[in-house]
C-alpha cells in the first residue's frame, strides 16, 4: 500500500462499499445472535458447540421419557402397595373374626353367620389380588400373566392358581418394575411355607377332645428326594392308645398315609404322662412337625392338606368354621385359620416391604435425575447459548463501527477535486 | 485439473461436500432402519403374529452401483450391466458415511474407500464361501455381491454410491397400532420355590419364531455362580448376575433369546425360559428397541448421538468454505486493486490534469493574442 499510492477512484468506493456491507452483515448476525438468545444459530457458527448442545438435547429428551416412565411405574408400585396394605388390614379383620368363632359357646348357627361374614373379606381379599393400576395392567403380574392373575377357586389339588410367570423383574439406575410378583405375596408352595389345613375326623360317639397345632417346617428341610414331597396331602390315624403297658404313661402309635404316595406310609408313637392331656409331636413325615393335644381315639384321623395359596386358607377358614359339627371341630379350625393366615400375611408383608423399597428407589432415581438433567441443561447453555452481556456489548460496538463507516464513507465520497474547479 | 474459481468451487461442492451430506444423511437412515426392522422383527404384534418391518426395508439397487459410461472406456468384462455386482447390508453398525470405487486389475478388486483414500484388495474368487456363495467382498458392514457369476476383464471399474438413495426413500409401513410388534415372543419363569433373591433384567428374543428345541430351557442352579441346563446336559455353566446368558452357548452366531438375571441364587433355583405365554400385556420388544440407544452405531458412537456427529461434520465443511471463501476474497480484493491502480481513473488525477491542460490553453491562447497585438502594432506602425 505504501509503495503503491495511486488509487483507482471506483474501487476504491467499491471496496469502501464492500466494507460497509461487511460491517452490515456482522451487524446482522449479532441481531440474530441476540433477538434468538444463541451463540450458534448455524452449526457453521461453532461446529464442537453445536453438535455439544445437540447430544445435550437428546440427553434431556432421554431423561425426560425415563423419567415419564418412571412415574407411571412409581404409580403402579405405589397402588401395588396400597393394595398389598388393604389386603394385610382385611386379613387382620378376618383373622379377629376368625378368632371370635372359636368361642365354644357358639352354636351352628352362630358360626355360620361368622363364616358368611369372613366370606366377605374373602371375595374382597381376592378382588384386591386381581386389582389392575390405571392402564388396566394387573398389579401383582410378576414377568407376565393374563389380565386376571388368580383364577379359582378350581377342582383340586390346586384349587387356585397364579395365571402368569412368577419372578421379579430387576430395578435399574432409570427405572423400577411396572409389577410385583404375585405369586410370590399370594401363592404357597409346601416346601417353603409349609401352609397346610389340618382337619380332624373323630371317631362317633368319641369326646371329641382332640385338636393339632398348625404344621411347622423342620429347619433345615431335609434335602431331596428324602424330604417333603411337594402337593403330597398326609392322614395320620390313631392306630393304638395304650395305657396299660407302662403304668402311668399312655403310648399313642399312629399310621400316616401319604397322597400321592412318594416316599410314605410312615407310622410312629409317642408317649406322655397318663395324668395330663395328651401334648405330643407327630414328625414321622420327612420334613414337617405337627402337635396333637387333647384326648386321641383309636379311629380318630387328622388329614393334612397342602394348601396353595392364602385364598385356600380363607376358604378352608369359612368352609370347617362353618360346617363345624362341634366346638372341638371350630376351635381346629380356627387355630388352622389363624396359623396359616400369620404365615400368609408374613408373605405378603415380605412383598410390600418390596414395594416400599422399590418407591424409595423411584424417589432416589427421581431426585439422582432432576440432578442430571440440570447438569445437562448447563452443558447446553455453555454450548449454544449467548452470553447476553457479551452480545449487547459486541453488539454496541459493532454498532458504533458501522455508524463511523458510513459516515467516513460519506464523507470521503463529497471530497473530490472537482468541487474547487468550477 | 480447476485451480480455483466458481467453476472448481461448484465441482467440490458437488462432488465432496453435497456427496458427504448425503452419505452421512444416508446411513444415518440406513442405520436405523436395519436395527429397528431387525428389532421390530423380533417381536409380536396384538394379533400374536411375528412383527414385520418398522421402516421400508433398505434396498440396495442399480441406482447405488455405477458404471463408467460412454465417451469414456467402457467396462468389458462380464460382469456389467445386468450382471453388475449388487450390494448389500451386513452389519449395520460397522458402516461409513462414504464412497467407494472398485476396480479390477491382476485379478485382483482393488476397492478405495473415496471419503478418505483407504484401500482393501480382494481376489476375484473370495476365498472363504461362509458368508454367502456371491459374496466378492465385504467391507465396512457391506457386502458386494456377484449375483450372476460374471467376471470382470483388466481395467473394468465400478462407483458404489450405497448410502445415496436411503435418505429420500425412508416412510413408515403401516399406520395401525395393532402391527407394532411391541410383545417379546420369550418369557422367563422362576421357580415358584426359589429361595434366593434372582430377580430378571431382561429377556431378549434372538430370533423369530424361536427354534422349539430352544424353549422350555431350564436352568438349575447348583450353587450361588454356577448353574446347568436342561438342554446341555450335566455340562456346569458360570452365573455372573447382569452377564447376558445366551440359548446358544457356542458362541456368534446368537439365536433364539439371551436372559439378564441379577442377584444371588439358591442351590436348586430354577428358571425356565419359555415362549411367551401372556403376549397382550408384554412390552418386552418395545423394551429392546429402547435399548437400541445405546447400541454403538456410528463410527463407535451411539444411536441417539448419531445426529450429533452428523451436524457437527457438515458444520465443519460449510465452516471451511467460509474461511476458503474469505480467504479468496481478500485474494481478488487486492488483486483487483493493484489492477485499478494501474488501469483505473483517479477522478482527482483526471481533474488535476484537466486543470493542467486547460491553463496550457489558456497560456497558449493568450500566447496567440500577444502575438496578435504584437503583429497587429507592426502592421499599423508600419503603414503610417
Amino acid at each position: 500500500m505504501a509503495s503503491f499510492v495511486r488509487l483507482g477512484s471506483a474501487n476504491a468506493y467499491d471496496t469502501a462499499l464492500s466494507n460497509i456491507m461487511n460491517r452490515q452483515s456482522s451487524l446482522a448476525n449479532l441481531q440474530e445472535n441476540l433477538t434468538s438468545g444463541k451463540r450458534v444459530v448455524r452449526a457453521s457458527d461453532d461446529p464442537t458447540g453445536a453438535a455439544q448442545a445437540e447430544r445435550a438435547i437428546t440427553r434431556l429428551a432421554r431423561i425426560q421419557t425415563d423419567q415419564r416412565a418412571l412415574e407411571a411405574q412409581r404409580a403402579s408400585i405405589s397402588q401395588a402397595e396400597a393394595t398389598l396394605g388393604d389386603v394385610n388390614t382385611a386379613l387382620q379383620s378376618f383373622r379377629e373374626l376368625a378368632a371370635t368363632a372359636g368361642n365354644a359357646s357358639h352354636t351352628a348357627q352362630e358360626r355360620l353367620s361368622i363364616a358368611n361374614q369372613l366370606k366377605g373379606y374373602r371375595d374382597q381379599i381376592f378382588a384386591l389380588a386381581n386389582r389392575q393400576d390405571t392402564n388396566g395392567l394387573p398389579l401383582f403380574s410378576a414377568l407376565g400373566s393374563a389380565l386376571t392373575p388368580f383364577v379359582g377357586p378350581q377342582g383340586l389339588p390346586q384349587d387356585y392358581t397364579f395365571a402368569g410367570q412368577p419372578g421379579q423383574v430387576a430395578s435399574n439406575e432409570v427405572s423400577i418394575p411396572y409389577t410385583l410378583d404375585g405369586d410370590r405375596a399370594f401363592m404357597n408352595m409346601p416346601t417353603r411355607d409349609g401352609v397346610f389345613n389340618v382337619s380332624l375326623t373323630t371317631v362317633a360317639g368319641a369326646p371329641h377332645e382332640i385338636r393339632s397345632s398348625g404344621v411347622t417346617l423342620v429347619n433345615p428341610l431335609p434335602a431331596p428326594p428324602s424330604g417333603l414331597s411337594s402337593n403330597s396331602s398326609y392322614a395320620v390315624t390313631i392306630t393304638g392308645v395304650d395305657t396299660t403297658s407302662v403304668p402311668g404313661t399312655t403310648t399313642v402309635t399312629y399310621d400316616i398315609a401319604e397322597n400321592p404316595n412318594v416316599l410314605g406310609p410312615f407310622s410312629g408313637s409317642s408317649s406322655y404322662p397318663s395324668n395330663t392331656p395328651a401334648n405330643f409331636a407327630v414328625t414321622a413325615i420327612p420334613g414337617l412337625s405337627i402337635n396333637i393335644r387333647g384326648a386321641p381315639v383309636v379311629g380318630d384321623v387328622l388329614t393334612l392338606d397342602p394348601r396353595p395359596s392364602i385364598f385356600s386358607v380363607l376358604d378352608d377358614a369359612i368352609r370347617d368354621i362353618g360346617n363345624a359339627p362341634n366346638s372341638n371341630a371350630s376351635m381346629q379350625a380356627v387355630g388352622q385359620a389363624l396359623h396359616n393366615v400369620d404365615i400368609g400375611m408374613s408373605r405378603i408383608s415380605a412383598v410390600r416391604g418390596q414395594a416400599g423399597d422399590l418407591l424409595n428407589r423411584a424417589d432416589r432415581i427421581s431426585d439422582n435425575q432432576d440432578k442430571r438433567s440440570i447438569q445437562v441443561e448447563g452443558d447446553r447453555v455453555r454450548a449454544e447459548d449467548l452470553d447476553m452481556i457479551k452480545g449487547v456489548s459486541d453488539f454496541q460496538n459493532q454498532q458504533t463501527a458501522y455508524q463511523a463507516a458510513l459516515q467516513s464513507y460519506a464523507q470521503v465520497q463529497k471530497l473530490s477535486l472537482f468541487n474547487f474547479i468550477s | 485439473m480447476l485451480g480455483g474459481g466458481e467453476v472448481s468451487g461448484l465441482l467440490r461442492f458437488q462432488n465432496s461436500d453435497l456427496n458427504e451430506g448425503r452419505n452421512l444423511l444416508g446411513r444415518l437412515t440406513m442405520a436405523t432402519t436395519t436395527a429397528m426392522n431387525a428389532q421390530h422383527r423380533l417381536g409380536l404384534d396384538l394379533d400374536g403374529n411375528v412383527g414385520g418391518d418398522l421402516f421400508s426395508p433398505i434396498t440396495l439397487g442399480t441406482s447405488n452401483v455405477f458404471e463408467p459410461k460412454a465417451p469414456a472406456a467402457l467396462n468389458t468384462g462380464s460382469m456389467s450391466g445386468a450382471a453388475a455386482p449388487t450390494l448389500s447390508v451386513s452389519d449395520a453398525t460397522k458402516l461409513v458415511a462414504s464412497d467407494y470405487e472398485m476396480q479390477f486389475a491382476g485379478g485382483t478388486f482393488t476397492i478405495t474407500r473415496r471419503s478418505d483414500g483407504a484401500v482393501f484388495t480382494q481376489a476375484q474368487v473370495p476365498p472363504s464361501a461362509t458368508a454367502g456363495p456371491d459374496v466378492i467382498a465385504e467391507i465396512d458392514g457391506l457386502q458386494i455381491h456377484n449375483p450372476l457369476a460374471g467376471a470382470a476383464n483388466p481395467g473394468d471399474r465400478f462407483l458404489l454410491k450405497p448410502f445415496s438413495t436411503s435418505a429420500s426413500n425412508i416412510s413408515s409401513m403401516f399406520s395401525t397400532p395393532r402391527a407394532l410388534a411391541v410383545a417379546s415372543p420369550v418369557a422367563a419363569t422362576m421357580g415358584t420355590a426359589n429361595t434366593g433373591s434372582l430377580q430378571q433384567i431382561s429377556v431378549s428374543a434372538r430370533s423369530n419364531p424361536i427354534s422349539p428345541a430352544s424353549l422350555g430351557v431350564v436352568l438349575t442352579f447348583t450353587g450361588t455362580n454356577t448353574y446347568t441346563r436342561s438342554d446341555q446336559g450335566a455340562t456346569v455353566f458360570t452365573y455372573t448376575p447382569g452377564q447376558a446368558i445366551e440359548a446358544t452357548v457356542t458362541g456368534p452366531p446368537l439365536a433364539d433369546w439371551s436372559l439378564t438375571l441379577q442377584g444371588t441364587p439358591k442351590v436348586g433355583d430354577t428358571v425356565t425360559v419359555n415362549s411367551n405365554l401372556f403376549p397382550t400385556l408384554s412390552a418386552g420388544n418395545a423394551h429392546a428397541m429402547m435399548d437400541l440407544r445405546d447400541v454403538a452405531m456410528f463410527d463407535g458412537a451411539a444411536l441417539t448421538d448419531g445426529y450429533a456427529g452428523l451436524i457437527s461434520q457438515i458444520g465443519i465443511r460449510t465452516q471451511s468454505a467460509d474461511y476458503a471463501a474469505l480467504v479468496s476474497a481478500s485474494i481478488a480484493t487486492n488483486v483487483e486493486r493493484d489492477r485499478a491502480g494501474v488501469s483505473g481513473v483517479n477522478l482527482d488525477e483526471e481533474a488535476a490534469s484537466l486543470l493542467q491542460f486547460q491553463q496550457a490553453y489558456q497560456a497558449s491562447a493568450k500566447m496567440i493574442q500577444v502575438a496578435q497585438n504584437i503583429f497587429d502594432t507592426l502592421i499599423q506602425n508600419l503603414g503610417r
